[in-house]
């Protein structure tokens, strides 16, 4: 299989999921692009309803009606998924892509150890026996650091912290070796110490394995102290893409910017309104003409090129390794050119 | 290092005395008793809050900050009487409301307010945005229908609600909204202090934004003084002026934010602290996590030591640390920490970093 050996072990092509509803056909994700390189972390972020869980769901092929993937294609080691059948993506999902899930309490089955539960996983996807299968199991818990790892196989998920039960669900992702994690928010439930624990132990199962993640998140600083690279949704799409380095210092898109300067930062004392984003994102089921950002932009709004024509996917920066906007005036924001966005200051 | 002088422990009273202080909890405590005698839970009490003393000035913020089960929420519910305190005093003003009957504790209510986590959970679905906001004042008995219509309209409008959308249910409104909705309710009986119960948790980070300006935006309007529940550091950095840190039930540092995020003296503030991510990646790079082993465990019996020792990257190995509980002590002016070595672990970060 040589297509294995590309350097990337996603390629998202034209992704298009819809939901059927009363209101209409809600585009939840609107042809999507994006890679995952090996061993790589890549960060997802965006606000409720931007699309990314539903992005990350249809990668995996666990859309559920009314939902629908539409289009596109979910190329994963070579092979393109979404032609998939169900049968065919099981033995996918676990083995060479696995989830992890943001609430360890609703994703771990309350009635069955720990135990039992990874050892599911593991024998699901591989010729092994029982025995060889727990101590497995007893290794895969020590690695993700649950201390006491053989006495806490036979307890049940009540018997776990929230931060043991993600561990223990990290665990079971990892436990098939897969070469690609999604993680949907999965320090959001999760205390500061409790979240650095977590990420340190994906962390370092990442270089130790050479595991890919891809982190979907809401939370920037997570993203900033964990992730390469970084795709910002909007409204179904990716708006901007860059190396972390790059969105942070620099961000292109408008609505990055405003996203990034609405959080408080915690190394700076400040003390005024912090600037919001006004207005709210625009219903999937009932697009804006031009740029979905246009009615809420600082810089485009008002303007007849972003409330007309939908801007296209714009490179800027270094050739080789460019940061890519969705704004009319992506080159302008990269040189500066135009003023930063005048995000409107306590708009509340 | 010798016993302190009961002068020198956290007793607002000492500085001014309570009569100066808005809110004033006094050695507040609330056990709960474990059910049956089963050996595993040890003896069978939870001291989730212990002793904890504070005061709240007028039109002050004044934060609540620490992880989950560290007793925050639940001091919360002893002050507003929800939860029924073990031992200790809420003083108003200087009136303590423990001993108060039910129909004076409702006209002290009126004075003192919750917003809820839950925007989602803590409106009733059946009401409409303006019934929601009405219901204290009938609650109450306060004025009649058009005057209570009036108010709750007056209140809306204040937090941003439109006429228009006054008559929808809940579900008709995004999360900040009926976080809006939530905090006019709140607000509708003029009280003059709000515990705000971990109010922008829930929403999405710029939708959180437009809820700490709303927040301030009123707190200087209607002269509110906040008790602030937040478990966010960054939020709590940015929005109060002086902050408690509680672990396991008790206040282990108190301080106003400056101390607190620039100079923190308690070992526990100063390991928090460095596990916050910062949406920087050049800070990220520079900033030194300092990672707590250990579990937390709910201190059940009479405790004995530090409750933050077996976790504590200063004291763990540490004999007193380990035999005696340190009182909460004036260790900078208006800072105060219960540590035996306090600013220890915050020095020789400082010397690690400068060496670097």
């Amino acid at each position: 299989m040589t297509a294995a050996e590309s350097d990337f072990v996603l390629e998202v092509r034209d992704l298009e999921t819809n939901f059927h509803t009363q209101d209409g056909v809600v585009r939840a994700v609107r042809k999507v692009s994006l890679d995952v390189e090996r061993g790589h972390r890549v960060g997802v972020v965006g606000e409720s309803g931007c699309g990314k869980s539903a992005m990350a769901l249809s990668i995996l092929g666990l859309i559920e009606p009314p939902g629908r993937v539409a289009g596109g294609s979910v190329i994963l080691n070579g092979r393109d998924i979404a032609r998939f059948s169900d049968r065919e993506l099981q033995r996918v999902r676990g083995k060479e892509v696995s989830l992890v899930f943001q609430d360890p309490m609703t994703a771990l089955d309350p009635v069955k150890t720990i135990g039992a539960q990874i050892v599911e996983t593991i024998v699901r996807h591989r010729r092994i026996g029982k025995r060889a299968a727990r101590r497995n199991a007893v290794e895969l818990l020590r690695d993700v650091e649950v201390p006491h790892a053989e006495r806490r196989l036979d307890d049940y998920p009540h018997q776990y912290s929230g931060g043991m039960r993600q561990r223990v669900l990290i665990a079971i992702a990892l436990a098939n070796e897969p070469d690609l994690v999604i993680a949907d928010e999965p320090t959001t439930a999760l205390d500061v110490t409790t979240q650095a624990q977590v990420l340190d132990v994906l962390e370092r199962l990442v270089t130790e394995r050479h595991t890919a993640v891809m982190l979907i998140t809401h939370n920037l600083g997570v993203v900033a102290e964990f992730c390469d690279r970084v795709f910002v949704m909007y409204a179904g799409r990716v708006v901007e893409r860059a190396s972390a380095d790059d969105l942070f210092a620099r961000p292109v898109h408008p609505y990055s910017e405003a996203l990034l300067r609405s959080v408080p930062r915690p190394d700076q004392l400040q003390r005024g309104p912090l600037p919001t984003i006004p207005g709210f994102p625009p219903s999937l089921a009932h697009l804006p003409a031009g740029c979905p950002f246009e009615p809420r932009c600082p810089v485009g709004h008002g303007l007849e090129v972003c409330g007309t024509e939908v801007p296209p996917p714009v490179p800027v920066g270094d050739p080789a390794d460019p940061v890519v906007a969705e704004c009319h005036f992506a080159e302008e924001r990269w040189q500066g050119v135009t003023p930063s966005g005048a995000v409107s200051e306590g708009g509340a | 290092m010798t016993a302190p002088t009961d002068a020198a422990r956290f007793e607002p009273g000492v500085r001014g005395g309570p009569e100066e202080a808005l809110l004033w909890i006094d050695r507040l405590a609330k056990t709960f008793r474990l059910g049956g005698a089963r050996g595993d839970h040890g003896p069978g009490v939870i001291r989730a809050v212990d002793n904890v003393s504070f005061d709240v000035r007028k039109g002050e913020t004044f934060g609540l900050v620490g992880e989950s089960g560290c007793g925050k929420s639940t001091l919360a519910r002893c002050i507003l009487r929800l939860v029924q305190p073990t031992s200790g005093r809420v003083l108003l003003e200087g009136a303590d409301l423990l001993g108060l009957g039910t129909t004076e504790m409702r006209r002290v209510r009126r004075r003192m307010q919750i917003v809820f986590q839950d925007p989602y959970a803590s409106l009733d679905p059946r009401m409409s945005a303006r019934g929601i906001v009405e219901e204290p004042l009938v609650i109450h008995g306060i004025g009649d229908r058009e005057e209570r219509r009036r108010r709750a309209s007056e209140m809306l409008e204040l937090v941003g609600i439109t006429p228009v959308q006054m008559t929808r249910k809940p579900h008709e409104f995004s999360g900040g909204q009926r976080q809006r909705i939530g905090v006019a309710r709140a607000l509708v009986l003029h009280p003059e202090v709000v515990i705000l119960d971990e109010p922008i948790s829930a929403l999405d980070v710029s939708i959180q934004a437009q809820v700490l300006n709303l927040l301030r935006r009123l707190q200087e309007q209607l002269d509110l003084t906040y008790l602030f529940i937040i478990h966010d550091l960054a939020v709590a950095e940015y929005f109060c002026d002086r902050v408690a840190v509680l672990y396991l039930g008790a206040v282990v540092e108190l301080a106003n934010r400056e101390a607190i995020f620039r100079r923190p003296l308690h070992p526990y503030t100063v390991s928090l602290l460095s596990a916050v991510p910062i949406p920087d990646p050049a800070s990220e790079r520079r900033r030194q996590r300092i990672v707590l082993t250990g579990e937390v465990a709910p201190v059940s019996s009479e405790p004995k030591g530090c409750r933050f020792q077996p976790r504590c990257p200063v004291g763990r190995d540490r004999d007193v640390c380990r035999r005696q509980e340190p009182p909460l002590l004036e260790h900078a002016t208006g800072q105060w920490a219960a540590c035996h070595f306090p600013g220890e672990l915050a020095a020789s970060r400082t010397e690690s970093e400068t060496a670097a």
